[in-house]
């Protein structure tokens, strides 16, 4: 079966830009959304930037107010790209049974300063007890637990929308979103729908995110936004970065009965993993997953490529993967994440988006700080370029190895 | 749908009634209850003091530079998946690694209480920073709800899809029925799938009592986890894995390898309603079921038993039932309906997948596991639960539920091969 899925729908909420058009123009002039945090105290991190949302106000998408104080950032972020996308695809008026999302996003550690009060109460009186902690449970938010479920995009949007059809909520690592509208445009060709939204929602400007990618050593130190240069032999870690971004998807024939308007077709989607090859920097599970989601599309090789691109050392084994697949010569090579940063879960949906905008203009965006390649035969594109854009090809990869891959086509 | 018929060719489990698949099965056979007062913390002052705990599990050994990266429902996982490859023969099988995929239900891990306060001293007593930089690195990794199916990939090398689904308490169901998508379209001649989860730590239980989704018969534990009885007061948390090995009918024949069951069908639907209720009529449930029945091209009557999520709360039991009611019909009161939640407790991210295993030994040995603790008929819950004892019955297809927090639903259908 030809894997063939119509996008009839974008919702975006990112640095820069909220539609993908205000996207693709600030990318474009070398705008980077990387600035110090204000939001909490960032000098116990080796990172001093973020790229923020900024723009957005949460209460003009979700109808239920109350549900405001269990929603993360991340979540809220998710349920107005939701919204957009409905909205853009006019999905009103589709059966709400044959109505769903599927939702990519990171992980949701809860919030524990939630748990302080409590906390306080288990170290009264000298070392610290469960026992007092527990008795002390009433100072806490009975709805804590539902703040940190990691399903609350797909739970609360569903009921927002009365999508009551098939979904999912992939929570994998950076690689969720665009497994999410992968596993979509699977579901659709099933006959599992008649309409789903999906996308990624994400958030890493927060602690645990600093901690973690931190102390993995992944984050870029100090706080110069220029020194984001994926691909570059300077290259030495992402800014983190968060937003969301959602598509309307249906078969192409449900979309021209209803008189859709089309913006690109999903023909290409592969999901590898590096196995074994995890801890050896393994390269050949992502070069696999790029020739089998050629092979889907039945293409020889991309107008773009939309990489990974965090600016780690992951990006030589990106950079080695397209050497095998597109020998001495690669196609144009691009990533926002020196802009955007990295938004885990929704980092994948983000660059669809950017594809999208792309093909439709005739116009790729830059790597605006990248210099020196790491390696030879890579077109990096580190200027805007005008250069036609219909076949995009996008990857996200996790930090289990993960790599997955998505073929784009713009309709102009 | 193509014409790829999915099977099921290995199982494994670890649960609080047993380590393993025959000890599990075992317990479910006998209605034996894998609840007790809680052991691994003091619960004094929590408002419920036991659960299903697991007991004496080792983990499998991990060599190298994999042994670092350990998490308790990674070693579940783990430990029910060399269990699952071993019965399906797959374990020193020469595959294909792009051909094998992973596809597995798990949420992130919650610190336990003592790291938590333990980080909380520190950071008043050291600053921030210390605390950074005594965090471990690989908490971030091993913490990740993806961890399980990145160390499943790792350890069998699997080249194939790699998917983690949080749904809460529908994960592992919606991860089998995308393992079987994947399979079905081609993209792997084998998966292993399923779910693992850990839950009897301090955050959870104290999580769900907010909540009120949890029993407080503390005085008999046991007796406590008693779904659709109409003096039920909320679950049971459980923990523990269940995996299995499915595979595309021409990989699974081509090998020579012992087919356990056939999975016939999935579906999955959203309730679209309330993070934690779902709504009395069932609809979601209802609707699940029968896009199960459709995947499958199965008629209600063709279903011979059904493993309920039956959570042992007022309203999950009432909810499913009513759905029951509504896509079975008539059917439904012929129906034997059982809980295995009332034995194990509720192993949340896992449960799909152990339900289903435990659906697949139902067709296979012609017993059906019952629903322990029943006591009291509830008029809103009137169908037949396979009350207490295991009852001997020819079940030729089987029915998986699962829902959950968040208000998906999953259904899927195995069959006898």
């Amino acid at each position: 079966m030809k894997l063939n899925i119509a996008i009839t729908g974008v919702g975006l909420v990112a640095p820069l830009g909220h539609t993908p058009a205000a996207l693709l123009d600030a990318l474009c002039a070398g705008h980077t959304a990387a600035a110090p945090v204000t939001g909490f105290d960032v000098t116990p991190f080796p990172c001093a930037l973020g790229a923020e949302v900024t723009g957005f106000k949460a209460s003009n998408w979700v109808a239920q107010r109350k549900n405001l104080k269990l929603m993360t950032p991340a979540v809220r972020y998710g349920i107005a790209a939701v919204k957009r996308a409905y909205a853009d695809a006019a999905l009103k008026g589709v059966d709400p049974d044959r109505l769903g999302l599927l939702v990519g996003n990171g992980a949701a550690f809860g919030d524990t300063v939630d748990l302080i009060p409590a906390l306080e109460a288990g170290f009264e009186g000298g070392g610290f007890s469960s026992a007092r902690f527990a008795s002390a449970q009433k100072l806490i938010n009975p709805l804590w637990l539902i703040k940190g479920l990691s399903n609350n995009v797909l739970g609360f949007a569903s009921a927002e929308l009365d999508a009551r059809g098939f979904n999912q909520n992939y929570c994998n690592s950076a690689v969720g979103g665009l497994q999410a509208i992968g596993e979509a445009a699977w579901a659709l060709m099933e006959g599992r729908a008649a309409a789903l939204i999906a996308g990624g929602a994400d958030s890493a400007v927060n602690p645990a995110h600093f901690t973690g990618f931190g102390r993995l050593g992944l984050l870029l130190a100090g706080d110069d936004p220029t020194a984001a240069r994926p691909f570059d032999v300077e290259a030495a870690g992402f800014i983190p970065g968060e937003g969301a971004a959602f598509f309307s998807l249906e078969r192409p024939q449900d979309a021209a009965a209803r008189g859709a308007r089309v913006l690109g077709r999903i023909v290409g989607y592969k999901d590898t993993c590096a196995g074994a090859g995890l801890l050896a920097g393994d390269f050949e599970a992502i070069a696999y997953g790029a020739e089998a989601a050629l092979a889907q599309a039945g293409w020889a090789r991309p107008d773009l490529f939309i990489a990974h691109g965090t600016g780690t050392a992951f990006d030589a084994q990106e950079a080695a993967a397209l050497a095998r697949v597109f020998g001495a010569t690669s196609p144009p090579i691009t990533s926002a994440k020196a802009q955007i940063g990295h938004a885990v879960a929704a980092s994948g949906p983000l660059s669809v988006a950017i594809a999208l905008e792309a093909g439709r203009q005739g116009r790729l965006p830059p790597m605006p700080f990248t210099r020196a390649p790491i390696a030879e035969g890579l077109d990096l594109v580190t200027a805007p370029r005008q250069a036609p854009a219909r076949r995009a090809l996008i990857h996200a990869a996790g930090i289990g190895g993960q790599s997955t891959f998505l073929a784009l086509e713009v309709d102009p | 749908m193509s014409a790829e018929r999915i099977v099921i060719t290995g199982m494994g489990c670890v649960t609080p009634l047993g380590l393993n698949l025959e000890a599990t099965w075992d317990g479910l056979l006998r209605g034996r209850s894998a609840v007790g007062p809680i052991r691994r913390f003091d619960p004094t002052g929590f408002l419920t003091t036991f659960g299903a705990e697991l007991t004496g599990f080792t983990p499998p050994t991990l060599s190298g530079r994999f042994s670092r990266w350990r998490d308790d429902k990674g070693d579940y996982a783990l430990a029910a998946a060399i269990e699952a490859m071993g019965q399906a023969g797959l374990l020193d099988a020469a595959m294909d690694p792009y051909r094998l995929g992973v596809s597995v239900g798990a949420e992130v891990s919650r610190p336990g209480l003592g790291v938590l306060a333990e980080r909380a001293a520190v950071i008043q007593s050291q600053g921030a920073a210390t605390a950074y930089h005594q965090t471990p690195p690989r908490d971030f990794v091993v913490m990740s709800a993806a961890f399980p199916a990145s160390l499943l990939a790792a350890y069998f090398n699997a080249r194939g899809p790699n998917l983690t689904t949080s749904t809460a308490c529908t994960s592992s169901a919606q991860a089998i029925g995308d393992a079987a998508r994947a399979l079905r379209r081609g993209e792997a001649e084998v998966m292993l799938t399923g779910g693992a989860d850990r839950l009897v730590e301090e955050l959870m239980v104290l999580g769900f009592n907010l909540l009120g989704a949890l029993s407080t018969r503390n005085d008999e534990p046991h007796r406590a986890s008693r779904p659709f009885d109409r003096t039920r007061d909320g679950f049971v948390l459980g923990e523990g894995a269940g995996m299995l090995v499915l595979e595309t009918l021409s990989h699974a024949r081509a090998r020579g390898a012992t087919i356990l069951a056939e999975l016939l069908g999935f579906g999955a639907s959203a309730n679209a309603w309330r993070i934690t209720d779902s709504p009395a009529d069932g609809r979601g449930a209802r609707a699940s079921m029968l896009a199960a029945l459709e995947d499958a091209g199965l008629a209600p009557e063709d279903v011979d038993y059904i493993n309920a999520h039956g959570t042992s709360t007022q309203q999950n039991d009432a909810s499913e039932t009513a759905g029951i009611h509504g896509a079975f019909g008539a059917h439904a009161l012929k129906l034997p309906v059982s809980s295995t939640k009332s034995m194990m407790g509720h192993l949340v991210a896992a449960c799909g997948a152990v339900e289903l295993i435990a659906c697949v030994q139902t067709l296979r040995h012609g017993v059906i596991p019952p629903t322990i603790n029943y006591e009291h008929r509830d008029p809103i819950c009137d169908l037949d639960y396979v009350p207490n004892e295991a009852r001997p019955a020819r079940v030729d297809v089987a029915l998986s539920n699962a829902f959950g927090f968040g208000g998906s639903n999953g259904s899927l259908l195995v069959g006898r091969f």
